[in-house]
């Protein structure tokens, strides 16, 4: 209680600091979260005709393309580099022209109102990346949770430009499909959960910089997605992880399954062994959509483990399939 | 013990009623969904009697929540409340409130300071309340100190320091309650709250019962 009343006399002193100015302005690009592709000219960047996105690519562009798409939604794709340039061994640089972004909203790409945030209008991004740098080719997709779904919408709408994928541990690809095992997102009383709600009192959810601030607080919070370290992200979409999920994915009859039996490739389904929702049991029930479809269980590996501290495992299995393909 | 005693008479805490000068100190406890799926406030107050035809009170809290208690999270929040109009039982009190918050996350250790605006309309007759409350909470300014792992695994350039206008919540609700005896209160406080356009994280709903004596 004395430490309380010490800090109150401190705030008192602090008060006064604020008449003199010199404070942060929250709102600010790089004050609390990092500047975005219109905010700072150094960061790679592709400019789509609705949007303009955080973009990187990898390797010789006369390799195979391969897209990586990240997971949230609202994440970004600083946690899959390393299936990029891994630790060890080789990458998916060394056999492909990867081709990876942050989507439309999340990481350090553009922001956008909510009423932007569609899965229509993300459908539409994915067909303009691929169709710029990848014009006329067919393509390799890696989709981790949400980026498996996605893939799959694009899958379900040009199954033609797929030659294989490999979904990480994806969401539901259609709607009624039942989730299993414990939910890793909401549970009212985990920490996680009160963590965030209480840091709203501090920091309001009012415009987008610090709404994305009070959402990228959570990943570093304690959740059954990983075994070990936090995966990294730059920056948490706010509005996409509040528009796109909970507006659109968890309410919408979204049916991206009917013409996936046309990829006629290999689609490999990528796995943790710990207990998840959206671990090996209830992928079972999504092979079936596929003509080749397979699994593969990531040993020591949570929902973000298998593709960011058990990368190197993820990618071996994932180079082997591919190399299918090649042959 | 004198210390934690002491401390806990300067806290404050609301009440429905202001009590009469013949018992004028309050002490309390509350629990709700406040700013937390579950949140346990402790309450002291009491009455000035030379502003006691205004009803006026000082009163304040100390609020941790608890669905995962650890101490790095809590509230402080100290003021004073006054009657600024009244005919019969209909009443407009206005409370003013300093606060203190503080928020101890793997990601940042943060200070935040605001006052608390509310004004409660509503019927306050002898033994019972009913009102509506709206309330306008402004941080004003916090404090951050962000963690390496934040640096390292979020952003690495993020700024420590003093941000300004930090936060801001909106509550409109209403309250109800009464003295079922003369030194014993209960209260119900519950509505709708608003931390910003983009927060749909959680319900934006807030619901406090609570429950006082008075010596």
């Amino acid at each position: 209680m004395l430490a309380a009343l010490t800090t109150v006399r401190f705030s008192c002193l602090a008060v006064l600091l604020f008449g003199l100015g010199g404070c942060l302005d929250p709102t600010e690009p790089g004050v609390l979260v990092h500047a975005t592709v219109d905010e700072d000219d150094s960061l790679p960047a592709l400019e789509l005709s609705e949007t303009r996105l955080h973009l990187q690519t990898f390797g010789d562009p006369r390799n195979p393309p391969l897209v990586l798409l990240h997971g949230g939604p609202g994440n970004d794709h600083r946690y899959l580099l390393r299936l990029v340039q891994p630790r060890w061994g080789p990458g998916l640089e060394d056999e492909y022209f990867v081709i990876v972004f942050d989507q439309r909203g999340a990481g350090l790409s553009r922001r956008h109102e909510p009423e932007a945030l569609t899965l229509d209008a993300y459908l539409r991004d994915l067909e303009e990346v691929i169709d710029t740098l990848a014009p006329e080719r067919q393509v390799i997709l890696f989709g981790h949770s949400w980026g498996g779904q996605y893939a799959a919408m694009y899958m379900n709408a040009h199954p033609e430009r797929v030659t294989a994928a490999v979904l990480a541990e994806p969401g539901r690809l259609r709607w009624d499909l039942e989730e299993g095992g414990a939910d890793f997102d909401f549970d009212p009383f985990a920490e996680h959960i009160g963590d965030l709600l209480w840091a709203r009192q501090l920091v309001s959810m009012q415009e987008h910089a610090r709404a994305d601030y009070v959402a990228s607080l959570l990943l570093l919070e304690d959740t059954n997605a990983r075994v070990e370290d936090p995966s990294p992200n730059w920056r948490v979409g706010a509005a996409v992880l509040l528009s796109l999920y909970l507006d659109e994915i968890e309410v919408a009859h979204f049916d991206w399954t009917p013409r996936l039996a046309e990829v006629e490739g290999p689609v490999l389904f990528v796995v943790g062994d710990q207990p998840s929702d959206l671990g090996a049991s209830f992928q079972t029930q999504q092979l079936d959509f596929f003509v080749d479809a397979r699994m593969v269980e990531i040993a020591g590996a949570g929902h973000s483990d298998i593709v960011w501290k058990r990368a190197e495992d993820t990618l071996a299995v994932t180079l082997g399939v591919l190399a299918e393909v090649r042959r | 013990m004198i210390g934690v005693a002491g401390a806990l008479m300067l806290l404050a805490a609301d009440v429905g009623l202001v009590p009469a000068p013949q018992r004028p100190n309050v002490v309390g406890i509350a629990a709700g969904v406040d700013g937390s799926t579950m949140t346990l406030s402790l309450l002291a107050g009491r009455s000035l009697r030379r502003l006691s035809k205004r009803r006026a009170f000082v009163s304040g809290s100390f609020d941790l929540p608890m669905a995962q208690p650890d101490f790095g999270d809590w509230r402080l929040r100290a003021g004073f409340r006054m009657e600024v109009a009244r005919w019969k039982g209909l009443a407009l009190p206005v409370r003013l409130d300093g606060t203190v918050r503080m928020l101890t996350n793997r990601s940042v250790r943060a200070l935040g300071l605001g006052t608390e605006l509310t004004v409660a309309p509503g019927w306050y007759a002898r033994r019972w309340f009913a009102g509506a409350e709206l309330a306008w909470d402004q941080g004003w300014g916090a404090h951050l100190r962000h963690s390496d792992a934040y640096r390292r695994v979020v952003y690495q350039d993020v700024q420590d320091g003093w941000v300004r206008l930090p936060g801001r919540t909106l509550r409109y609700g209403a309250r109800v309650g009464g003295l079922p005896v003369s030194w014993l209160e209960i209260w119900l406080r519950a509505g709708y709250e608003q931390h910003g356009r983009f927060d749909q994280i959680a319900p934006p709903l807030y619901a406090i019962v609570g429950t006082s004596v008075r010596f």
